[in-house]
């Protein structure tokens, strides 16, 4: 049994209770063993866990961190600071305890993710970066958790990325596996939102391109995706979530300003052109 | 003697202190105190309109769907402010109603089986099964497997816009969704309640729906061993703002319903608590399920309402039984959905170019959930966000007109009173400290 102590910053509470849609929670709680979780039965109080003093497996870190958020009566900062020393593991999961996500904008001087502050390395404790792994994403994908987890209990470590994100998660776009990709590839944009025809990259200022995530490969809630029925990629799994007018496209001389991860303009540019000269008349079409 | 008790409520989405001053062995009064504060409301403002599509669900992990519902209804009131009538189609009002009512479903199904029933056996010196927990977290998460085949996940979607929805199903969905709600209705008609779901939505007295064997049945027996009926009693004043789903918006003192307007509703900032009270024309009202169910005219309620008033009975067979209400509700409409109508029907203005104020309803799973939007120049200019626990959580300053809570936990004589009643209201703490 490894042990997990699952603690609170400045959150929504969005990770618990993704994580409550992890369909083998019966087997999960035979590995693990939750000194603290903010909604599962768990040995230690609130209070307690806080204080909890003894070595233990994984520290898991929900929400953003700041110096002078109170959390259940005590500095949430100087607890933590405690509690990450006796971790054999610390987690930062979702985006808020990755990079500061949505509340960092409450005070963005002073709040931070657990390693880092937006896209730069120094949040609040980089100073356990050795032992860290982010679970970006708002929420994060309860697998994405379970197998993090799960890797570095049974090989002692796990593949990340420059952002300390497990690749085999993060090596994807989440954009790999779109059940829209026929348009994307001949550059077909959905008109409207409501259509099962078209991509949003476009127009309705779908990041899937852009973003790093299994949300297409690992289904939500194992039946979908938001870019599969029709809302675009916010790409909340990256530093610069939340952006500004996030359900438009940005567009720079009519293309999309910010071009599929790793492309050249160039490149963008003379494909566009090509596949634009076709005018394929099925993907123009009703699909039914 | 007076004596004060000080005590950190957890695992309600956060924390929060319960104050409580006892006088011979009984509750005289009480403070709630929410230790932090997010500032979603300061975060939102200054962003395009539609942004706020996205940030308010992450108000709360659990009823963000509800805060995205409030959210397109509030921008939608924009448009009609400004003379613009958006004509929404019921193709998009049914879908977004059938996602809501999922997302209340499965909270109240972990509210009844992590919280309520381990708390009812506990008194009744029983340890709840774990076993029926992990099924009905299953269930839980069927549930939600019905928003996601609409809105791509849950927890936090933006699939609602003002015109619509942002996606487009087909049978193949319908069905896939049918099967998920059969299997939520199976669940409550083999271990909440047993008999059919058509006969359990009739239930119109109390002496009926004690017929039943399950789950329901066991907290009903419990609670009357343990002689816990009537705790819990606030001041018989039920109000509830949102129409989505089966909901009718009114409010009652006693089970006459009348009519409201959301301008009495007043805000008041305390001192030493970050959560603010809330009044509907200076009085403190109860929200949720109990609530609905009493405005709605439900018989069931007006037959426990008689003998029991609002106690912590009247307040949890409600709950319980709006997870049939709901999954009934469900069924029909995604048997009635009209797929050739249109998901989505674009504005012709744009929201950025429109100025001035809209107001947002929706009854999330804890009740009545309001958002104020102001835009000015294309942004948001104010965002005001009430939400269910500040109605029934509130700190009166004045002992003689006590809040919801406050007089919920007058004169109880136990921790454990004190606990089932707290938690009957089924409080979330992030919501209350946005």
């Amino acid at each position: 049994m490894s042990d997990i102590l699952w603690i609170q910053g400045i959150t929504c509470n969005g990770n618990t209770q993704s994580f409550l849609n992890y369909p083998n929670m019966k087997l999960f709680l035979k590995k693990y063993n939750f000194l603290y979780h903010p909604y599962l039965e768990s040995s230690l109080n609130v209070v307690q866990a806080f204080e909890y003093e003894k070595k233990f497996d994984f520290l898991i870190i929900e929400g953003a961190v700041s110096k002078d958020f109170i959390r259940a009566g005590v500095n949430f900062y100087e607890k933590v600071k405690n509690l990450a020393k006796n971790a054999k593991y610390i987690i930062a999961l979702g985006t808020c305890a990755t990079y500061g996500g949505i509340f960092k904008e409450k005070d963005p001087e002073h709040i931070t993710g657990v390693l880092y502050d937006k896209d730069k390395e120094n949040g609040l404790l980089s100073k356990f970066k050795s032992k860290t792994f982010n679970i970006p994403g708002c929420p994060t994908h309860p697998q994405w958790l379970v197998f993090t987890l799960d890797t570095l209990n049974n090989f002692g470590k796990i593949l990340v990325d420059d952002l300390s994100r497990p690749k085999e998660i993060f090596g994807y776009l989440t954009h790999h596996g779109c059940t829209r990709n026929e348009y994307f590839e001949w550059k077909v944009d959905s008109k409207n939102f409501g259509e099962k025809e078209g991509c949003l990259f476009y127009l309705q200022g779908c990041r899937a391109p852009i973003t790093h995530g299994s949300c297409n490969k690992i289904l939500w809630n194992e039946v979908n995706s938001k870019t599969r029925s029709g809302s675009p990629c916010f790409g909340c799994t990256e530093s610069s979530f939340p952006r500004n007018n996030m359900f438009e496209t940005k567009t720079f001389m009519s293309i999309p300003a910010d071009l599929p991860d790793g492309v050249s303009k160039r490149a963008y540019l003379t494909i566009t052109g090509i596949a634009k000269a076709f005018h394929i008349k099925r993907l123009k079409e009703k699909l039914m | 003697m007076k004596r004060v008790s000080k005590e950190i409520v957890e695992k309600i989405e956060g924390e929060a202190k319960l104050e409580l001053v006892w006088e011979n062995e009984k509750v005289v009064n009480s403070k709630i105190k929410f230790f932090s504060y997010r500032g979603m409301e300061e975060i939102i403002t200054g962003k395009n309109p539609l942004d706020a599509l996205i940030l308010t669900p992450r108000v709360c992990g659990i009823c963000g769907h509800a805060q995205l519902m409030a959210c397109v209804h509030g921008l939608e009131d924009v448009y009609a402010n400004n003379g613009i009538k958006l004509h929404i189609s019921q193709k998009a009002k049914s879908i977004r109603d059938i996602t809501l009512d999922c997302e209340i479903i499965q909270n109240h199904l972990k509210w009844l089986f992590f919280i309520i029933m381990p708390i009812l056996y506990k008194i009744d010196s029983k340890v709840f099964p774990k076993d029926k927990i992990f099924q009905a977290l299953n269930i839980a998460q069927k549930t939600n497997k019905i928003i996601a085949t609409f809105a791509g996940q849950w927890p936090h979607n933006s699939y609602m816009i003002p015109g619509g929805i942002a996606s487009d199903p087909t049978f193949v969905e319908i069905f896939q969704a049918n099967s998920f709600i059969d299997e939520v209705i199976l669940f409550f008609e083999e271990v909440i309640l047993k008999s059919d779901i058509e006969n359990i939505v009739a239930i119109d007295n109390f002496k009926s729906l004690l017929l039943y064997d399950g789950i329901l049945k066991d907290a009903m027996d419990i609670m009357e061993k343990k002689d816990l009926q009537d705790l819990g009693k606030s001041h018989d004043r039920f109000i509830v703002f949102g129409e989505n789903s089966i909901f009718e918006r009114g409010k009652a003192i006693k089970t006459t319903a009348r009519h409201v307007n959301e301008k009495y509703i007043q805000e008041e900032a305390l001192d030493f608590t970050f959560a603010k009270n809330v009044k509907y024309n200076r009085r403190f009202y109860e929200v949720g399920p109990l609530s609905r169910a009493i405005i709605a005219k439900n018989p069931l309620a007006k037959n426990i309402h008689r003998q029991y008033k609002d106690s912590i009975l009247n307040r949890i067979v409600m709950k319980i039984m709006e997870i049939a209400y709901l999954s009934y509700q469900v069924k029909k409409s995604l048997n009635s959905i009209n797929l050739n109508e249109e998901s989505y029907i674009k504005p012709k203005v744009k929201i950025e170019a429109l100025e001035g104020e809209g107001h947002g309803f929706a009854e999330a799973a804890r009740g009545s959930l309001y958002h104020n939007i102001k835009i000015k120049k294309g942004k948001i200019a104010n965002y005001d966000i009430i939400t269910p626990t500040q109605w029934n959580l509130g700190n009166s300053i004045n002992e003689n007109k006590t809040s919801t809570l406050q007089q919920a936990l007058l004169g109880l004589k136990s921790k454990e009173a004190v606990t089932l009643v707290f938690r009957s209201f089924d409080e979330c703490s992030v919501c209350t400290t946005q």
